[in-house]
């Protein structure tokens, strides 16, 4: 008898268990600040939306196929410069997003030569390049 | 849009779900439809970038109600017949709760536009390029540029997001998210309508409830909420063969952990986990050879991999760095105890195992025996991974778990659940 007691005890416990209660809580009583936690979970502060608006407009600007180097103040891979070239990737998905530094740190200057456009977003870019247009803190440099 | 491709999806799903096992009804068979159709248009959108045909939205619906149409032309040549001795289905006062579960994911996947990291770095990337492109793009598999985007993970799932994005006529990952929460409601439906073939109204109910929470995935837009739909409702079925000796069971459960595998490469491990636990406990082992269209399904994705030589990530020196980590198994065990996502829920599933009888947990060994082959896989991984370990574990351990707590609580609570006549406990003195 005890071990059937047990079993539904054990049954019931699973049961609530189960559920992630601070999700239901929030979807129920903090909907707006979930939503707007969640809209800016991506692109974190000093990023977001300037970065956002920026990769935007590059893309209005440029054509599917073309290569586009990307120039960010952030030097180190593992410090906001993966966060830039992923996000870069997906926002300008059907051009060839180009990465200037490795995951190692180190500068890619071939990859700058080689790009059709140039992305420099609050950074300066050392090369001869026409500057196409301007805005959100960065320019999009032409060949 | 994207609800009418999800809806398209389901619809092109239910003729093969018919083909592959006509006894399926209700739920069980809406469920398995859209996981189903979910392969059918992976399977299309891959071809079709095979053979060099650029993705349309008139092309792709040709292709896709081709294939309906060639299996409903197929399941009207077969007979139905139904499970000898199953329960009816009933619905039951806990299924509102259910309800109101799977609408809460609906919301919470939609919230947004999809915020996970590695959607945009892996998944929807993947998608949105090959929307652009209107086709797989090998090029961009292959730049070195692009490691980082896992080259070497199967298509199952962007190409289900570039198949909506046809739909919507432009990609907007706004809505992108309730491809999750689809996955969530087909993997409930399947789950209800088998247990209530087996279990009382209220546990049915009960364990339906507990699959629309473990099975609604919080990791939006990634693959492990499809992987869950789709491992999960591939074990089911196998089970379901087992113990009622079903061939269309298996046919289906066949092809779901093939389309597990097509969508993430711990699919490809719970295919091998299901092998190894069938050849401990099926009572006829050359049954394993019928799970065929589980490699079959994988097999092109394969191919596809090696000839353009994408590679995955733990590349060479395994055997070296599986040796070199044994020395800190200990930490490593301690840092997957600290980021064991859900704790007392493990716990409470160990505890209801101990409750039940030997008897009954035998008669789940088979899911049991997967959970705890797949375990293995993944802590295994951890001991060769190339990256630093703690780092990947703290990254991924919570989410690779989310796989199996689903087929892992469904052998504990049928277990704990099951009644069946001149069942042990009588022998065992309980009332």
């Amino acid at each position: 008898m005890w071990r059937r007691h047990l079993s539904l005890l054990a049954f019931l416990l699973i049961v609530v268990a189960s559920t992630d209660y601070s999700v239901v809580y929030r979807l129920l009583f903090r909907y707006d600040a979930l939503r707007s936690t969640l809209r800016q979970a991506a692109d974190p502060s000093p990023w977001f939306p300037e970065y956002i608006r920026f990769l935007g407009e590059v893309r209005r600007k440029t054509a599917p196929g073309d290569s586009i180097a990307l120039a960010v103040p952030a030097l180190h891979w593992e410090y906001g410069y993966s966060y830039a070239y992923y996000r870069a990737s997906y926002l300008l998905a059907g051009r060839e997003v180009l990465p200037l530094i490795t995951p190692n740190d180190r500068f890619l200057p071939d990859n700058l030569s080689a790009a059709d456009r140039v992305a420099a977003w609050q950074s300066r870019v050392l090369a001869d390049r026409p500057a196409l247009w301007k805005g959100h803190g960065g320019v999009l440099l032409g060949r | 849009m994207v609800a009418v491709a999800l809806l398209t999806t389901a619809v092109v799903g239910l003729p093969v779900a018919l083909l592959l096992n006509r006894q399926l009804r209700g739920g069980a068979l809406a469920g398995t439809a859209f996981l189903l159709g979910t392969g059918v248009v992976y399977g299309v959108l891959l071809m079709m970038a095979v053979a060099g045909v650029q993705w349309s939205l008139p092309a792709v619906a040709a292709a896709l109600i081709l294939i309906a149409g060639a299996s409903l032309l197929a399941v009207s040549r077969r007979k139905r017949d139904l499970t000898p001795g199953a329960l009816p289905f009933r619905f039951h006062p806990i299924d509102a709760a259910t309800v109101a579960v799977i609408g809460a994911h609906f919301a919470f996947a939609t919230i947004a536009p999809v915020w996970e990291w590695d959607f945009w770095a892996i998944w929807g990337l993947k998608g949105r390029v090959f929307y652009e492109a209107r086709s797989v793009d090998w090029r961009f598999l292959g730049s070195p540029w692009n490691d980082f985007a896992h080259p070497d993970y199967p298509l199952l799932l962007p190409l289900n997001l570039t198949h909506a994005a046809l739909w919507s006529a432009g990609w907007d990952d706004r809505w992108l998210g309730a491809f999750t929460a689809a996955c969530a409601l087909a993997i409930v439906l399947i789950v209800r309508w088998l247990t209530a073939e087996e279990c009382s109204p209220v546990v049915s109910a009960a364990i339906g409830f507990v699959a629309a929470s473990l099975g609604s995935s919080e990791h939006v837009g990634l693959a492990e909420g499809p992987l869950i739909a789709l491992g999960t409702g591939g074990l089911l079925f196998i089970r379901r063969h087992l113990h009622g000796n079903d061939d269309g069971s298996l046919r289906a459960g066949a092809v779901l952990l093939g389309l597990a595998a097509s969508t993430k490469n711990e699919g490809i491990a719970l295919i091998v986990s299901a092998v190894l636990a069938l050849l401990l406990f099926s009572r006829n082992r050359k049954e394993i050879v019928r799970l065929w269209p589980a490699a079959a399904i994988l097999m092109p994705w394969i191919v596809l991999r090696m000839a353009h030589g994408l590679r995955g990530e733990f590349g060479a020196f395994v055997i070296d760095r599986f040796v070199n980590r044994l020395g800190a198994a200990d930490a490593i065990a301690a840092s997957l105890l600290q980021s064991l996502a859900q704790p007392f829920l493990w716990i409470a599933l160990l505890v209801g195992l101990i409750c039940v009888p030997a008897a009954r947990r035998v008669r789940e060994r088979f899911l049991l025996a997967v959970v705890a082959f797949q375990l293995l896989a993944y802590v295994a991984a951890y001991f060769v991974t190339p990256r630093d370990v703690m780092w990947h574990i703290a990254t991924s351990w919570s989410r690779l778990t989310s796989h199996l707590l689903l087929p892992f609580a469904l052998a504990t609570l049928l277990a704990l659940a099951q009644r069946r006549q001149g069942e042990e406990d009588r022998a065992h003195g309980e009332a």
